[in-house]
């Protein structure tokens, strides 16, 4: 398939804007899933078990105030622990100094339709391919689709 | 992150553990550089609330660490390599305490691991990404790491049953197939769909692509080294009187060990990377997730535990949390 008419038309994104796609793929690498195990069964205890956002309410010591309090305390997230992390004790070893430096080899890349090697990259978005036939199921399927 | 340990607290002691607070000592594990607040209220939580005897907090890579050298009486020190959910850990150990500045942090996990998983299958074959536990038991069931990777990425490019990587894996609907499983190689059908109808994932190069982003995170774009290089990175940052007796002291423990293949690719990279007259020996031992577990209780049966690790309810009333901050480090 040969796509000529398209010279003129395609889109090419800057570097700057690849950058910001493949950080914001690989913040959704990250995220928690927490769901629920499809098999678990267990009529017995899911009596007993507190559910997690009446967490506050249940519970054998009967601290009402206390639960309150907590929560109001410990509304942070990750993030914001983190950022408070980076401002506090900067001597020594922090949990940021003992961050792994970046690879001293080559990155290699593959194809994002198949999986396998790859050598060509996709002139309007950047991403790789393998062969000319992964190349157009990216253009149908995948090219510029998700917009970041 | 309060709120959920507080509620994971109260499901382990009030539903399955029927014991008297008042007498008991308890062994928490932490990962290494927990923010301050949450030890704090951690502390809160088990002195305050639940009334505990006396309490540890403590590293899983520290206990793995202890049990090791346990078991290696000769040796002074070693080099845990705690790859698990979140994070992957390289921490050096000497006399059983944890060399603070060459711990080394990859922010590779189990987790990560499942979610890439769950991102491929579902852009190449079947939307997956809202089924993270049956593609956690799919991980756990079909990835491998391979010892050369270039070579069985050209068996999988093979077609039919040349290609001896391919496996078909049957998914679990939860009304017959309770639980997934792969196909036997007889049962296998290389071109067409299945008569039975069951849905079923065609996975080939995926099998050793994924966990090899442990190995190589610039695979999918993440600036870090792999495990095998940032064992290097860590070792080289120790004096040189250490560094031999950490290459030959290398322990493998957390859940994404368990990986056919992993402790053998990681003693290729690792002799590769390391001078040639070091000796290189790494080991895995037969539970790498129980394996920091069985440590503490190890560990909690020595003569020096309580004077060494614990800190008692009246020592925290006494002195407040700097009773806790100077005995747990890190």
């Amino acid at each position: 398939m040969v796509r000529l008419q398209e010279g003129s038309q395609r889109r090419v994104l800057d570097p700057s804007t690849r950058q910001r796609r493949l950080t914001r793929q690989l913040e959704a690498l990250e995220k928690d899933n927490f769901q629920e195990d499809p098999n678990s069964g267990l009529p017995l205890m899911a009596a007993r078990l507190p559910q997690f956002d009446s967490a506050e309410t249940q519970g054998k010591r009967k601290k009402k105030t206390r639960g309150d309090h907590f929560k109001l305390r410990f509304r942070k997230t990750f993030q914001s622990l983190l950022e408070e992390e980076n401002l506090s004790v900067s001597e020594g070893t922090t949990y940021f100094s003992a961050s792994v430096p970046p690879s001293a080899l080559p990155a290699r890349h593959f194809c994002t339709v198949c999986g396998f090697p790859s050598a060509y990259t996709c002139v309007t978005c950047g991403s790789r391919y393998c062969t000319v036939r992964c190349l157009s199921l990216h253009q149908d399927t995948r090219c510029l689709k998700w917009t970041v | 992150s309060s709120i959920a340990l507080r509620s994971i607290t109260m499901i382990v002691f009030c539903v399955l553990l029927f014991v008297d607070f008042a007498e008991t000592n308890i062994i928490m594990t932490e990962p290494y550089f927990n923010f301050r607040s949450i030890q704090e209220s951690m502390n809160e939580i088990l002195f305050e609330e639940y009334q505990f005897h006396a309490i540890c907090r403590i590293n899983g890579g520290t206990l793995s660490a202890h049990k090791y050298l346990h078991e290696h009486p000769s040796e002074l020190c070693c080099l845990v390599v705690d790859s698990g959910f979140s994070f992957t850990h390289i921490v050096p150990f000497y006399k059983g305490r944890a060399i603070k500045s060459g711990i080394r942090r990859l922010n590779v996990g189990g987790k990560l691991l499942s979610n890439h998983l769950k991102e491929i299958i579902s852009y190449r074959q079947l939307h997956v990404m809202d089924e993270t536990y049956v593609i956690n038991q799919v991980k756990e069931d079909v990835c491998y790491v391979s010892q050369q990777f270039y070579k069985d990425m050209k068996v999988a490019q093979l077609k039919g049953e040349e290609n001896t990587i391919l496996t078909d894996y049957v998914l679990p609907d939860f009304s017959t197939i309770r639980k997934g499983y792969c196909k036997e190689r007889k049962d296998m059908i290389w071109s067409g769909k299945y008569p039975s109808g069951e849905q079923v994932l065609r996975l080939s190069n995926e099998r050793f692509a994924v966990p090899e982003i442990m190995f190589h995170p610039s695979d999918i774009g993440i600036q870090e080294m792999g495990i095998p290089e940032a064992i290097r990175c860590a070792v080289e940052s120790l004096t040189p009187e250490m560094q031999p007796h950490m290459y030959q002291n290398i322990v493998l423990t957390g859940g994404s060990s368990l990986f056919p293949g992993y402790r053998d690719r990681v003693f290729a990279d690792v002799r590769s990377l390391s001078p040639d007259e070091f000796r290189v020996s790494v080991t895995l031992p037969e539970n790498p997730i129980t394996h920091a577990w069985t440590a503490g209780s190890m560990l909690s049966r020595s003569p020096s535990f309580s004077s060494k690790h614990l800190v008692t309810r009246r020592q925290y009333e006494e002195q407040g949390q700097d009773a806790c901050e100077s005995k747990f480090d890190v």
